[in-house]
């Protein structure tokens, strides 16, 4: 069978019905489609990659548990299982990460912490598109992605309305993103 | 990452806008439920992640050339960047180096840049040719300071030279000099 094609609900019911571990090309594909969300929530949440990784393989103990015990009552919408496990295990991993974290930065190099799995882009041609753009578009990004900067914080350096920080900066990134890959293909 | 909108609606803007922080938190659990429904927007909003990512990979290896405000370099210099400032007046001249250790170079320029539509900057050498211009740039640190910032692994290639930052600025369709602001580039040193 193909499991591209397969439903998420489908691939929730063939793990819940077969014995303990014996779906395990059914699981693995669920992961393949959810662990990279997961991922995302994590980093939108906690903003580290090593506890974001962390909650993927958190919840998808608890995910996989459950579906195999029968522990997941409406397997129609498996994914917001996944996004109520998530948010739960967020929380909880919250706060164990900052004692991590307290304990990383006194004893140990950070940059070993860092999960490799993050997919990446040719750093080289970012650098060139972003300094390719107009000034306004890269002060723009920088503000946003670098300096954390939110719209209504940018609105005022800017002396423009938020909304209109929102529009332009969605117009930079797809600027960004039309250099990045345009070269790419090519 | 094509397209602006996934065949349910969700846009890219609002991916973004979640990404960034900027929704509420009714509206950020509305696209939270969705991308765990949606495999073409979870990809997109990774798309937006990892290009996040990668300009924030850009600053922290300064080799960004950009205005800048404050609270960047301060950001920069707690993320280990070594930035090196100079402050020239307009009108004048002043020494200036690369050193092994500068990761950033920073101009610091002075003059009252306030009640223009729009203002440029330009990067030349004195009596030669431009090597950059930036037009449209934002007033970011108040009408009367611009902070630049080049790659100090940029700066390094130039040979000794005498170099000029001019700023100007259009009132309707005529463009003034604001000022002029002069560096005796003593080229890349060695300690």
């Amino acid at each position: 069978m193909d499991l591209a094609a397969v439903t998420d609900a489908m691939l929730a019911d063939a793990i819940a019905s077969a014995a303990p571990g014996a779906a395990h090309q059914e699981e693995a594909e669920l992961y393949r489609r959810f662990a990279p969300r997961v991922r995302l929530y994590g980093l939108r949440h906690l903003r580290d990659a090593a506890a974001a990784q962390d909650l993927v393989q958190e919840v998808f103990i608890v995910l996989i548990e459950r579906l195999r015990s029968g522990g997941v009552r409406n397997l129609a919408t498996i994914g917001s299982f996944i996004l109520g496990t998530s948010r739960t295990m967020a929380s909880d991993l919250r706060r164990t990460h900052q004692r991590r974290e307290r304990l990383t930065d006194t004893f140990a190099d950070r940059a070993l912490c860092v999960a490799p799995t993050e997919p990446t882009l040719d750093q080289a041609r970012v650098d060139n598109c972003l300094n390719s753009l107009p000034p306004r578009d890269r002060t723009l990004l920088i503000l946003t992605f670098y300096a954390e900067k939110k719209a209504s914080d940018i609105a005022s350096t800017f002396e423009m309305a938020a909304g209109a920080v929102r529009v332009a900066r969605h117009r930079a990134l797809a600027r960004l993103r039309d250099c990045v890959m345009g070269e790419s293909s090519r | 990452m094509t397209g602006e909108q996934c065949s349910r609606g969700a846009s890219f803007g609002d991916l973004l806008d979640y990404w960034v922080g900027d929704f509420d938190q009714g509206s950020a659990e509305r696209v939270e439920a969705h991308l765990f429904e949606c495999a073409e927007c979870a990809q997109r909003l990774a798309d937006i992640a990892t290009m996040a990512a990668a300009v924030a990979e850009a600053m922290r290896g300064a080799r960004v050339q950009s205005i800048v405000t404050d609270g960047v370099l301060n950001k920069l210099s707690r993320d280990g960047v070594r930035i090196r400032t100079y402050a020239p007046e307009p009108g004048t001249f002043i020494p200036c180096a690369i050193w092994p250790e500068d990761d950033l170079v920073v101009s610091r320029l002075r003059g009252d840049f306030s009640g223009y539509d729009e203002l440029t900057l330009v990067l030349k050498a004195d009596e030669g040719p431009e090597l950059s211009r930036n037009v449209d740039i934002p007033l970011l640190s108040g009408k009367r300071e611009i902070l630049t910032a080049t790659s100090a692994s940029h700066l390094r290639r130039l040979p000794s030279m005498r170099l000029r930052l001019i700023v100007s600025g259009k009132r309707g369709d005529t463009e003034h000099v604001i000022g002029e602001y002069g560096l005796e580039h003593g080229g890349a040193m060695s300690r």
